[in-house]
């Protein structure tokens, strides 16, 4: 392959050129096994635990189906279907919306604080799963937050580097692999967990530290559960502008981030509730025998090192399109690693990343759910699913999608008043919230609002008459109308 | 090959891709990445789950 030959295909793999339908790897099963792998990774369980502070079983599994299903949907439309119509990674397609300047303070802001504490916590995961099997196979006695944790959770980080290194295609053939194990490893554990309870105790289990009003308790368990499936966002765009259609990129991701989620979330709340303990890979060993033990711990702590790959792939390619011309010749392996060097300062606090996982989901749940309703009304509402892809890629004043100065303040304004409105409803420092929350949670007004006000400014901001923005038809499709 | 004939290399390519999916968009039947129906199933999902949640929580 000659060096130009190798230059296009890593701009089309490990960059933000388009990519061609006949170069993309994933239908519909290999997508949803991409899916699946992302889903069943231990921070499942954390979610399906964190749920039952607040809500018994039954409300719980409310909880995670509402949240799941409707935050996933809203988010896949705002991702991975723009992304898979046109071939390109999300954040280029966010210049249209909310111009490069606007794409860049994003990514460095709510993007950046949200993805490292997500790989900082799979590593962290991954180095207790396997401290864990440390522990009962050799008989050590390796503390959840000691420093040999880290030293895992470095070699978990180091594990998904190296997958990322090698591109998409390695993703797919592990979690061919993984995925499926993992499936069989849930079921397992389901049918353990019945054997240990009967339904009518686990419906009557009380939650576990639930505030005095069982309305709130459900809204937050339903609102959190929506953070989770906002918390998605960041990603999927990236890995949906592989898929053959967006078809083939949203009901797959819907199957794998929402079904399948649910499952693995509903074994870590009946874990919480009936075993004292949300985390699988603590009573695993015992209650599973060492042999079924240790294999399904190694699922569970390689599933993280797949969901790890992952984000590793999508904020790679993202950081690449932020930084303007900072990281453009960086080598892709070199970039990865940029990447995941914050995640592993962090990942030396694992204590500190449990302890504050519900603020964290929460918080960039706000900003993400914001975001996702600026973004479906910009791009299904105003622009008809149109955008003019020359113009995503001409530089600087050049573009259409330039607005003013590089950012879109009518996408800003609109996101920012989402976000305004979620924490009116819910402050997740405080917990405070308005009585209007345990109604309406606070992701989907945030989604309303910005999508609505998105809609109104727009106008305002950048007329037709402009040119700014480019809301009226590309000339192209004029032409070929015509 | 130096710097300056990659970056027009890619450039070209950039541009090729670019033709190729905008003539394709073009041509097709529906411009659009999901038809009326598909649209319609997502956001039905998203209404009629939520108003579960409304009920439960009532």
């Amino acid at each position: 392959m000659s060096q130009t030959q190798e230059a296009v295909r890593q701009a089309g793999t490990f960059g933000s050129f388009p990519v061609l339908k006949n170069e993309r790897e994933w239908g519909f099963a290999d997508f949803a096994w991409v899916n699946i792998g992302l889903a069943i990774a231990t921070w499942a369980f954390l979610v399906g635990g964190a749920t039952a502070l607040f809500v018994g079983f039954g409300q719980g599994i409310a909880a995670m189906i509402i949240g799941n299903v409707a935050g996933v949907i809203i988010m896949l439309l705002a991702t991975t279907v723009i992304s898979s119509r046109y071939g390109v990674e999300q954040y280029t397609i966010l210049r249209s919306i909310f111009g490069f300047g606007g794409v860049a303070l994003i990514f460095f802001t709510v993007i950046t604080f949200t993805e490292v504490g997500w790989s900082a916590l799979l590593g962290a995961m991954f180095g207790r799963a396997t401290a864990q099997v440390s522990n009962v196979v050799f008989g050590t006695a390796i503390d959840p937050n000691s420093i040999l944790v880290t030293v895992f959770a470095l070699i978990c980080i180091a594990a998904a580097w190296a997958l990322v290194a090698k591109g998409p295609v390695s993703i797919k053939a592990f979690n061919r692999i993984v995925a499926p194990g993992l499936a069989l490893v849930i079921v397992g554990l389901i049918i353990y967990l019945f054997t240990q309870t009967t339904w009518t105790d686990l419906m009557a289990a009380a939650p576990l530290a639930p505030f005095d009003d069982p309305a709130l308790n459900f809204a937050i368990a339903v609102e959190f559960n929506l953070g989770v499936a906002f918390s998605w966002w960041p990603i999927m765009g990236s890995l949906g502008r592989l898929t053959k259609s967006p078809q083939a990129s949203l009901w797959p991701a819907f199957i794998g981030l929402a079904i399948v989620t649910i499952i693995a979330q509903l074994v870590g709340m009946a874990s919480a509730l009936t075993l004292g303990d949300w985390d699988p890979t603590v009573w695993l060993m015992t209650a599973g025998g060492a042999v079924f033990g240790v294999i399904a711990l190694l699922f569970i702590a390689f599933a993280n090192i797949t969901s790890l790959a992952s984000i590793v792939y999508s904020n790679t390619l993202a950081l690449r399109q932020a930084s303007g011309k900072l990281f453009a010749t960086t080598r892709w392996e070199v970039l990865a690693a940029i990447f995941l060097v914050p995640a592993a300062i962090v990942s030396f606090f694992p204590g500190l990343l449990y302890d504050q996982f519900l603020l964290f989901v929460t918080f960039s749940g706000a900003f993400l759910s914001a975001v996702c309703g600026t973004v479906i009304a910009d791009y299904f509402v105003l622009r008809k699913q149109r955008i003019n892809l020359g113009a995503l890629y001409a530089p600087g004043s050049k573009s259409r999608y330039h607005f003013h100065g590089g950012f879109n303040l009518a996408a800003m304004i609109s996101s920012l008043a989402g976000v305004g409105a979620y924490l009116w409803l819910y402050n997740p420092m405080t917990l405070e919230t308005d009585a209007l929350f345990n109604w309406t949670t606070a992701s989907v007004p945030a989604v309303a609002v910005s999508f609505v006000l998105h809609l109104l400014l727009t106008p305002l901001l950048n007329s037709a008459k402009s040119g700014r923005g480019g809301y009226e038809l590309p000339t192209e499709l004029e032409s070929a109308k015509k | 090959m130096n710097g300056q004939q990659q970056e027009a290399a890619l450039s070209q390519e950039l541009k090729r891709r670019i033709d190729i999916i905008q003539s394709d968009e073009a041509g097709h039947e529906s411009h659009r990445a999901l038809t009326s129906s598909e649209l319609w199933t997502a956001w039905i999902i998203v209404f009629v789950t939520l108003a579960i949640g409304l009920v439960v929580s009532l």
